[in-house]
């Protein structure tokens, strides 16, 4: 399997974002109270992980290590930005439907996660599959919990109402805390899993995001508490 | 020391390069981005005043006047963003719609537009922008049949109030089921707009 299929399967399945890593828990709380809204989110992530990817990735030589955070940042929020206005001005229907999302999608450590841990060392070509890989399992991820979070909350699913379970909704999984409560569950169900892949001799890669407990899972850990990587 | 200037250099550049890029895309966005919220904005009032054929901004129009009468009035979470004269094919006058902005949403601001006629029926709203909870508020934003929206149309211009156990009178308007909330945000945004209607057509703030 050549390189970049291989980033697309390890996006999607192996690395899973959502799934996996735990990365980007906080878009995912608030915009999977729908199906459609998972996959809009998760498809402008996508947009915008993969530009940054490659534009990091162009310049991973030219950014000094020190400095390397900030110029992360303004490489990300730059292309957000560029993305919200073009989408506004082209694509105005589009814009009415994802535009309260893209503001957050700087916000979104799945981007600075990406990189930091693959596009500031890897080539253009393997980081713009990286980024694909990434942002699909991203989108299947918030689907997946937005489809659970409609279907329990407002008995439809992609809008469509489903007989007779509309009229027996609970209304709460479709506000904040049906959030925490599926993404309780999510990550209980997770931990079971991770549990039994090591029992088989296959680990599952390290959660990355703040659901580890601690900041020790993350990549960026030295920089934020200035402590050195194990 | 030298590696400092080093690195502070090269993220000036950074920084300077992705503020040029910036820049020049909001130059190249800026006339389509106004041109589409335009075309919003006259589709929402197309919405509410099928019958027009243009609509015309309403001469002296000031948004802090309109919106100070009706935060006299008692409609503190309301602003008034915009008002425009509905015209018919000859250029007669129809009515008016009204562009209101209520902060009292379960979500941040409800912007929608309310078309109002001179023989005062109001002919509904339409929303422009909202984020209200999905399933429950965003139902604020249905049309046809049997929706909370479909209750402002043909209605006759007054104070209306929202009510949770079936409407009974003319003033009265069915909340949306456990989003009460959002239904006394859009209500209490109509009732501004119909204030200052009031306004306009009682000879207020305009002749």
């Amino acid at each position: 399997m050549n390189k970049n299929l291989e980033r697309l399967y390890n996006g999607l399945w192996k690395e899973n974002p959502t799934f996996v890593l735990m990365l980007g828990m906080c878009p995912t709380l608030a915009v999977t109270t729908s199906a459609i809204n998972g996959i809009g989110m998760g498809l402008s992530t996508t947009v915008v992980l993969v530009l940054s990817n490659m534009m990091i990735s162009a310049l991973r030589n030219l950014i000094p290590d020190r400095v390397r955070m900030p110029a992360f940042i303004v490489v990300v929020a730059s292309f957000v930005t560029i993305v919200q206005f073009l989408m506004q001005g082209f694509l105005p229907s589009l814009y009415t439907s994802l535009g309260i999302y893209i503001p957050l999608i700087v916000v979104n450590c799945i981007i600075l996660g990406r990189a930091e841990s693959y596009a500031s060392k890897n080539p253009v070509i393997p980081s713009m599959f990286d980024g694909i890989g990434m942002g699909l399992g991203f989108t299947v991820g918030l689907t997946l919990i937005g489809i659970v979070r409609e279907v329990l909350g407002n008995g439809s699913i992609f809008d469509v109402a489903i007989k007779p379970l509309d009229n027996f909704h609970i209304t709460l999984f479709g506000l904040a805390p049906g959030a925490f409560i599926v993404l309780g569950f999510l990550v209980a169900l997770m931990n079971v899993v991770r549990r039994k892949m090591e029992e088989k001799g296959r680990p599952l890669a390290k959660a990355q995001g703040c659901l580890s407990g601690d900041c020790a899972g993350c990549t960026l850990s030295s920089a934020c508490t200035g402590k050195e990587e194990k | 020391m030298n590696k400092l200037v080093k690195d502070a250099l090269v993220l000036t550049c950074i920084t300077v390069i992705a503020g040029f890029a910036l820049g020049l895309v909001y130059e190249i966005t800026k006339t389509p981005i106004a041109k589409a919220e335009e075309a919003a904005l006259q589709k929402a009032y197309q919405t509410v005043f099928a019958d027009a054929k243009s609509f015309e901004a309403l001469d002296g129009f000031d948004s802090n006047a309109a919106t100070k009468i009706v935060q006299d009035a008692g409609y503190t979470d309301d602003t008034i963003d915009n008002c425009v004269q509905a015209l018919d094919a000859s250029g007669n006058p129809l009515g008016y719609v009204i562009t209101v902005t209520s902060s009292a949403g379960y979500g941040g601001n409800i912007t929608f537009s309310v078309g109002i006629t001179n023989e005062s029926v109001i002919n509904g709203y339409s929303i422009t922008s909202i984020s209200e909870t999905a399933g429950l508020g965003m139902k604020a934003r249905d049309e046809g049949e049997g929706t909370f929206s479909s209750q402002f149309i043909n209605r006759n211009a007054e104070i209306f109030k929202v009510t949770k156990t079936g409407a009974h009178d003319s003033s009265e308007i069915d909340a949306i089921s456990a989003a009460t909330i959002t239904s006394k945000a859009v209500t209490n945004g109509v009732n501004a707009g119909v204030t200052y209607f009031n306004s306009l057509v009682g000879g207020g703030a305009n002749e």
